[in-house]
């Protein structure tokens, strides 16, 4: 039988409408934590496999949520966001800041304004993700550094939590030499590491006036030095205080060039007594009985100590879900920034990581108001010092490398912080910011 | 055997000679087009960026800056390092690896029992991958559980124990003797072929004109060894100066820049700073030392070849 064309046209018109029909739009999400080997993959997954069927009917979401590591992400993103995927992002601030800059990041004020949950944020979360006046993320995660110490060698040396930052020096000392195997403090230090940027600004902010160290000048419209070299010298003295300043020192000098999983598990295994640290590091009570005992009862929450005429300030971690500029499918992606900030999905996701939530309705729940974990850390939300919106990966480096010259005694604290002040200058002259 | 070269028919003009070979241009054209497209686009491209601002988070601002970028590599002091230390651990490398090569080379060709199971196990390390190398050599040597330190302690030595990867006098070294693990068991295998490929009548002459064991690796083992030599060199010293993986996973270029190469250099400005020309212009400045580094490379073992 010879099938002729006219036959065949509206047969293809109909099968085209039927299958078209029958297809959802598909959105890519990268979502570190969904794709890294950790505590929140498998449970988070299996609540996007429950939930995104019913409040996003017509979507679908791929099942590779991009590259399991934040740096990886951000070179892949910078590279291929122009083609338009991912659709939706999670990021560190650091790598937001950055995708802003590139051009690639949608503002999100007006979807943002009209949404009913908007309310609901913490306003110190939504400014650190506002851009030159605009909103390029939306947070499902928040947390600062604080103190964490041990309160039963507290007690058995009979110390009292340190307010300066000389009873640190001196507390971690006195442990560092009484207790045999454990060091007084706990750093990390590696070069170009995020953690050990992380952890000396949260020091810089407190001798900076809570300050970055840069500050827009907008009549010169470009970035300035918003320091001074001997606030810089202040900070890496007293990194250089923590592994030279006393004998045995209140620091591991052995412990230098450590990243953070170092630091983490040593503190957690019993081998330092104090850490300036971030929530999450409640996750790893599940590594074993020592772990556990040591997070749950032998472990105290304080602000980080205070310098000399010092403010209470502390580095601000906030992880926000952002739309990429040049996604076809915009409305749907806000659907989805929608569901991965909700309610639901945030107290999930938070009370895994043991982070604290952007959301007030979420700190309002029974399992994060009763929990101390949690309110230690929310008590310390309003010191958080959002960063400055500049590229500060070539900055880590500068800060991450003097930092070094220091504890390594390549260098003075004095002339160190010269140095860098000087480097961190020049950046902002060159307009590398 | 009479060896057959392609004669031009001189007869012929050129296009009707090219004509006449047209079947074999057209197989390679698709393998010429391929490394056209996949290696001379992109180090012409590099190139072009390495004379322009180009950022990649302002990439509506790029613009031709001459040789600017150049001058400020040169005026980088941590540039500088980097280079020599690339250079320091090409040569170091490369040259432990074909000494001890030839050591291990010479133990696996030993006809002793169980020597076919020492040749089996000895790829071992080559066939890790880096990232699992490196975790592993992280894992021995970090302060307070690693294997290393462990050992000292209980052997009443607890004040050489240490951060290795975090000490300034020991992290370089423990990069090289990482680069050596991984690849003195494959120059060992390698050279011990070419050994047995060695007439055994050779071995019998020099013993008969009354030469000892030294005498006869020295006139008659090593320069049946210099092809493999050569290609082992020629590879290596690419490898280990291009070579970013041990350098950025187990050190990322520290302490105090102890460990910094080039690689680890030019990835950090490319990808931390976003300076894709300056980054750019390192890795033009890499390819020129790389491509000098393998002339000398040939030129030393033909000249050795020749004696």
């Amino acid at each position: 039988m010879r099938i002729k064309f006219p036959h065949i046209l509206p047969l293809a018109v109909a099968l085209a409408a039927t299958t078209s029909a029958g297809f959802a739009t598909e959105l890519d999400l990268w979502f570190t934590p969904l794709s890294a080997e950790g505590p929140m993959k498998a449970p988070l997954t299996q609540w996007l496999k429950e939930h995104l069927p019913k409040d996003l009917p017509g979507i679908t979401v791929g099942n590779n949520f991009g590259p399991p590591v934040y740096q990886d992400g951000q070179q892949k993103f910078v590279v291929q966001g122009r083609k338009g995927k991912p659709d939706v992002i999670e990021s560190v601030l650091e790598g937001m800041i950055a995708y802003q800059r590139a051009g690639l990041l949608e503002p999100l004020d007006d979807l943002f304004d009209k949404w009913s949950d908007k309310d609901q944020f913490i306003p110190s979360t939504i400014k650190a993700l506002t851009l030159n006046g605009k909103l390029f993320g939306v947070p499902y995660n928040t947390n600062v550094r604080v103190l964490l110490y041990r309160k039963d060698l507290f007690q058995k040396y009979g110390l009292t939590i340190p307010k300066t930052w000389d009873d640190f020096l001196r507390d971690a000392a006195t442990i560092s030499s009484k207790e045999s195997g454990v060091a007084g403090v706990g750093l990390t230090t590696k070069n170009g590491s995020v953690r050990t940027f992380q952890e000396f600004i949260s020091f810089f902010f407190e001798v900076n006036n809570g300050e970055n160290p840069y500050k827009y000048d907008e009549a010169g419209k470009k970035w300035a030095m918003n320091t001074t070299p001997e606030k810089l010298t202040q900070v890496l003295k007293l990194y250089s205080d923590f592994f030279f300043g006393a004998s045995p020192s209140a620091a591991n000098q052995n412990t230098r060039g450590n990243d953070y999983q170092a630091t983490d598990t040593d503190y957690v295994s019993g081998k330092s007594a104090m850490v300036p640290m971030g929530p999450w590091i409640y996750s790893y009570r599940t590594n074993g009985e020592v772990a556990k005992k040591i997070l749950e009862e032998e472990t105290g929450v304080a602000p980080l100590p205070l310098p000399p005429e010092g403010v209470q300030a502390t580095y601000l971690e906030v992880k926000p879900i952002s739309i990429n500029a040049f996604s076809k499918d915009k409305k749907d992606d806000w659907d989805l920034v929608k569901i991965l900030t909700s309610k639901d999905f945030v107290a999930t996701a938070n009370r895994i990581e043991g982070v604290n939530p952007p959301r007030k309705d979420v700190a309002q729940l029974p399992e994060f108001k009763n929990d101390w974990w949690e309110q230690a850390f929310i008590a310390q939300l309003p010191t958080g010092v959002a960063l400055a919106p500049i590229n500060w990966g070539l900055v880590i480096n500068d800060i991450t490398e003097a930092l070094q010259k220091a504890i390594y005694k390549n260098a003075t604290p004095e002339v160190a912080g010269k140095a860098l002040y000087n480097t961190l200058e020049q950046r902002a002259k060159d307009n590398q910011l | 055997m009479i060896a057959v070269t392609p004669q031009r028919n001189s007869s012929l003009s050129l296009w009707q000679n090219l004509g006449r070979r047209s079947f074999a241009y057209w197989l390679i054209f698709p393998v010429l087009l391929l490394i056209l497209g996949l290696n001379l686009y992109p180090t012409i491209q590099g190139i072009l960026t390495s004379f322009t601002n180009q950022s990649l988070i302002d990439p509506s601002h790029s613009g031709y800056i001459g040789i600017d970028n150049y001058f400020k590599l040169l005026q980088d002091p941590v540039f500088r390092v980097s280079l020599g230390h690339s250079l320091e651990l090409t040569f170091a490398a490369v040259l432990l690896q074909v000494i001890l090569g030839l050591i291990m080379a010479h133990l696996l060709i030993q006809k002793v029992p169980g020597i076919h199971f020492f040749r089996s196990v000895a790829m071992i390390t080559w066939v890790l991958p880096i990232i699992a190398s490196v975790v592993m050599f992280r894992f021995i040597t970090l302060p307070n559980y690693g294997l290393i330190n462990i050992v000292l302690k209980e052997l009443g030595l607890a004040p050489l124990a240490r951060n290795w990867f975090g000490d300034e006098k020991y992290a370089f070294l423990l990069v090289l003797i990482m680069h050596l693990w991984r690849n003195v068991p494959f120059y060992a295998i390698a050279f011990m072929a070419a050994m047995q490929a060695i007439p055994a009548d050779l071995y019998e002459a020099a013993r008969i004109d009354g030469a000892g064991d030294w005498r006869q690796f020295w006139f008659v083992t090593l320069p049946n060894l210099r092809y493999i030599i050569l290609v082992m060199v020629v590879l290596h010293v690419t490898f280990t100066f291009n070579n970013f993986d041990f350098v950025f996973l187990s050190t990322g270029g520290g302490p105090v820049n102890a460990t910094e190469v080039l690689p680890t250099y030019i990835y950090k400005q490319a990808w931390n700073g976003y300076a894709l020309g300056y980054a750019s212009a390192g890795g033009v400045i890499m390819l020129v030392i790389l491509v000098v580094l393998v002339l000398v490379c040939n030129k030393f073992i033909k000249g050795l070849s020749e004696q």
